[in-house]
């Protein structure tokens, strides 16, 4: 008989839906069927038991090819690599659990590494905006049972995050929100008329990258002062409509996305919106969330906040971690060819960084840790297969309110291949391990020499 | 396979036309998608059972292409007229050789509406409020437009009747033409300048027909020359507001907003409407959409601090609007949120067998239902029991 698992969690986006239920083959191994998910998750369930899994580490050899290796060598080469570089980068984290995230960050600390996730590449610019000006934020069942005016400004949740609306902003009736979509206004902020666009009752079609002078004028109009009679491509009156509706609501949230983080001014377009939110909880209540992209990228945000006391960008190579994005960003080092090894830990830098960038980091060892053939994997020395969170490994995960959800494991991962948890435990260990031979030789590596003489 | 009778069903327009074709006679029933409420009246009261009820919210809220609210066999239909009559909105019409008529009533074999839609002209001040409220477009607003609704409109003085009497005191007055400067009804005709006298004489002409007693004039004269008074003989607007009986679906909105308290229209249905809002799944409104009186509202949530521990209903009915058509069970996808009783329809001349049938049908109190029978046709629940109360 087929097994049915149910409130399974989704490894994919930042809505992390964890109402899935999953039909699994009576021997356990075959994914049958997966119910609830959005046709983006159902397809990492169904690829998990697909024929295209790598089961083996694999190094690249002089030819240029890939031969299997064992994962004891391969973990050996992983802390070699480690072991020599002054200033390796392990960058990646968006989507495995945060056993994951905190074993490999005690591996950049013994190795003195950079650690760094996908934030730098994402919503990093909205960590900017909260240090300099705060996170007033809700979590999502709080927008499902409160919210009467929604906005998505610079996000396409109908492409981002498919269940988003459906689960938490718009359709579900909550507790004083029975009456669902018809209890709510949405209103979109994009260039583009997307498919959310669609959905919305008010649309604002904002020129591309001025949006800051859009939030300026609602603050500006908020505050019941003249505003120009267009700003950003948008009449007056429709601002002031807006700027109304907003006053009036009893709750509303903003969620934003790329559209603040990735146009011109980053952090400064989230700093003004968060400048906003403030600003209408003068007359009610306003909360703003950031539409994290995957499943667990809200994780290393919270790990290495509890490690290190930062999120992202960790310069761990002298004994006090250091941050600061621009300098200790995974591009920027890149860019200034500042680091000599490169790991890509569940992400795939090669296909989503500017080529630039790959370019460089291509110049020094590349060490892929992912499940899957990906970009990474295809232009690495080492890749090492690992199981899929979600999938054939359980563990914690963040949604994008930083709400912990407990993911489960539907299968067992393909005979031998390990978690992520489990290789960086063991490239931890064999980094003791070389760091113990090499003391014993005499020249450990960071040691001063004659500091405690004078005791 | 005999050529006739020849049945068919054609679209034209926003009007579905079903057609009888025998050798030389020709019978239309012709159905107005736009009109029709999908109130199902004409279902029950089809003597042939040649009506059945579609997609009646998907419809109405023009989410189907050609799909209107109800559906007519043509073959079934006998082309008798009774739905045309007992329409309440006017969305059925029978054609008999291309021209529109009703043997049945002709004959006398069916009784009529009795349609009570009275404007006291008296009474009425030609306000604009029934033509504002009426959702059904049926108040003919027969009054000239003034310059405050339309630029292009008459000018507002000639809304009322009045004797206005303008005088100029011609010791005073140097002519000095300030007045006739500032009001087109004011023409100061001074005579040329004449050194003989070395004088400036002439005449304040006025217009009554254009002024308006705004007194500006009276003002503005530096002699204080000028006397303005108005006399009003009449404030009443010219004009005339009807109801046109055709179009009014006896609602009342007319009746409950007139400030006048100038219109009298007696419903054709007497019964209740019983919403049950702990039934309503929220998040639907689709009877708020199809509802012809525009009775239907989804309640206003209240500022948090006045909640008392109370959450609004997801819906509500302003009964003194409901005429129990009974388009929101139709439309309805839950079940028992709506309830309809009708318990009399207002009728005038003598009540035939046939209707007495369909009378009693139209009086089998009904609600909706989740799981119906036949795919694509509308059913509603029966509620037998309730009939005998």
């Amino acid at each position: 008989m087929p097994k049915k698992i149910e409130n399974v969690g989704c490894p994919y986006c930042g809505v992390c839906c964890d109402d899935l239920v999953v039909t699994v083959s009576d021997d356990g191994k075959k994914i049958l069927e997966v119910e609830n998910a959005c046709a983006i998750g159902n397809q990492i369930f169904h690829h998990a038991t697909g024929s295209e899994r790598v089961t083996r580490p694999r190094l690249r050899q002089p030819d240029g090819t890939y031969k299997e290796i064992s994962y004891d060598e391969a973990i050996d080469y992983a802390a070699r690599v480690l072991y020599n570089a002054k200033k390796p980068l392990i960058y990646g984290f968006g989507s495995t659990n945060c056993e994951g995230m905190a074993a490999a960050a005690k591996v950049a600390e013994k190795a003195g590494a950079v650690l760094d996730n996908c934030a730098s590449i994402c919503h990093g610019s909205s960590f900017l905006a909260i240090f300099d000006n705060g996170y007033p934020s809700c979590t999502l069942g709080e927008t499902k049972n409160r919210a009467d005016v929604v906005v998505y400004w610079g996000a396409n949740p109908a492409h981002a995050h498919p269940r988003h609306m459906s689960r938490y902003s718009i359709f579900p009736r909550g507790f004083f929100t029975g009456k669902g979509q018809k209890s709510r206004k949405i209103i979109v902020v994009d260039p583009r008329h997307t498919d959310t666009a669609q959905v919305a009752d008010i649309y604002l079609q904002v020129k591309q990258g001025h949006d800051y002078e859009l939030f300026n004028a609602f603050r500006t109009a908020l505050r019941g002062h003249e505003i120009p009679e267009e700003v950003a491509g948008i009449k007056r009156e429709k601002i002031l409509e807006v700027a109304e509706i907003m006053k009036k609501a009893r709750f509303g949230t903003i969620f934003y996305g790329m559209g603040l983080c990735h146009s011109d001014g980053r952090n400064h377009n989230v700093d003004i919106a968060i400048s906003l939110t403030r600003d209408l909880n003068d007359y009610t209540k306003w909360t703003i969330m950031a539409m994290r992209g995957h499943y667990n990228i809200a994780g290393p945000g919270v790990v290495w906040s509890w490690q290190y006391g930062f999120p992202y960008c960790l310069d761990l190579t002298k004994d006090v971690a250091h941050m600061n994005p621009g300098e200790t960003s995974s591009i920027d080092l890149a860019m200034r060819d500042e680091v000599d090894a490169f790991f890509n830990v569940a992400t795939d830098a090669a296909a989503h960084f500017p080529i630039e960038a790959v370019k460089h980091l291509r110049k020094h060892p590349w060490i892929t840790i992912d499940p899957n053939i990906c970009m990474a994997s295809e232009i690495s020395d080492l890749h090492i297969p690992v199981g899929i969170v979600g999938v054939e490994v359980p563990g914690i995960v963040y949604r994008m309110d930083n709400v912990p959800i407990q993911y489960r494991k539907v299968i067992d991962p393909p005979e031998g291949v390990i978690s992520d948890e489990e290789l960086f435990e063991r490239i931890y260990k064999r980094l003791c391990e070389l760091e113990a031979e090499e003391a014993a030789k005499g020249k450990a590596k960071t040691t001063p020499v004659g500091v405690h003489a004078e005791e | 396979m005999a050529l006739f009778p020849k049945y068919s069903k054609t679209q034209e327009g926003q009007n579905v036309i079903m057609e009888q074709r025998l050798l030389k006679a020709v019978n239309n029933l012709i159905l107005n998608a736009e009109t029709c409420t999908g109130c199902g009246i004409c279902v029950d009261a089809c003597p042939e059972e040649a009506i059945a009820l579609g997609p009646v919210g998907a419809a109405r809220r023009g989410a189907v292409n050609n799909a209107a609210p109800v559906d007519v066999n043509p073959e079934k239909c006998s082309y008798c007229g009774v739905c045309v009559i007992m329409c309440p909105f006017n969305a059925m019409t029978l054609k008999i050789d291309g021209e529109e008529r009703l043997p049945i009533l002709e004959r006398e074999g069916f009784p009529t509406y009795d349609m009570v839609t009275v404007i006291d002209e008296e009474k009425c001040s030609r306000c604009t409020t029934c033509d504002e409220v009426c959702p059904r477009d049926a108040i003919a607003r027969d009054v000239p437009a003034f310059e405050g609704g339309d630029e292009a409109g008459r000018p507002r003085q000639t809304a009322l009747q009045t004797k206005t009497t303008f005088t100029v005191d011609t010791e005073k007055c140097d002519v000095c033409g300030i007045c006739g400067e500032l009001c087109p009804s004011i023409t100061v005709a001074r005579k040329p300048a004449n050194p003989e006298t070395g004088k400036i004489e002439g005449d304040v002409l006025w217009e009554e027909s254009t002024c308006d007693a705004c007194k500006i004039c009276v003002e503005a004269c530096p002699q204080e020359a000028i006397t303005v008074e108005r006399e009003v003989i009449s404030d009443k607007l010219p004009g005339k507001v009807e109801i046109e009986q055709e179009n009014c679906c006896t609602c009342t909105w007319c009746v409950h907003t007139c400030p006048q308290e100038a219109i009298t229209v007696e419903k054709l249905f007497e019964g209740e409407i019983e919403i049950n809002p702990e039934k309503c799944p929220g998040g639907c409104s689709t009877c708020v959409e199809v509802c012809p009186c525009n009775a239907l509202y989804l309640p206003a949530p209240v500022p948090a601090k006045e909640m008392k521990g109370e959450i609004e209903p997801n819906i509500a009915i302003n009964k003194d609007f409901c005429i129990l058509c009974g388009a929101c069970v139709n439309a309805c996808p839950s079940e028992d949120a709506i309830i309809l009783r009708r318990t009399a329809i207002r009728m005038k001349d003598k009540e035939t067998d046939l209707f007495k049938r369909i009378k009693e049908k139209l009086l089998t109190p009904r609600t909706s239902k989740v799981k119906e029978a036949t795919p694509g046709e509308v059913e509603v629940k029966v509620l037998e029991t309730a009939e005998e109360a």
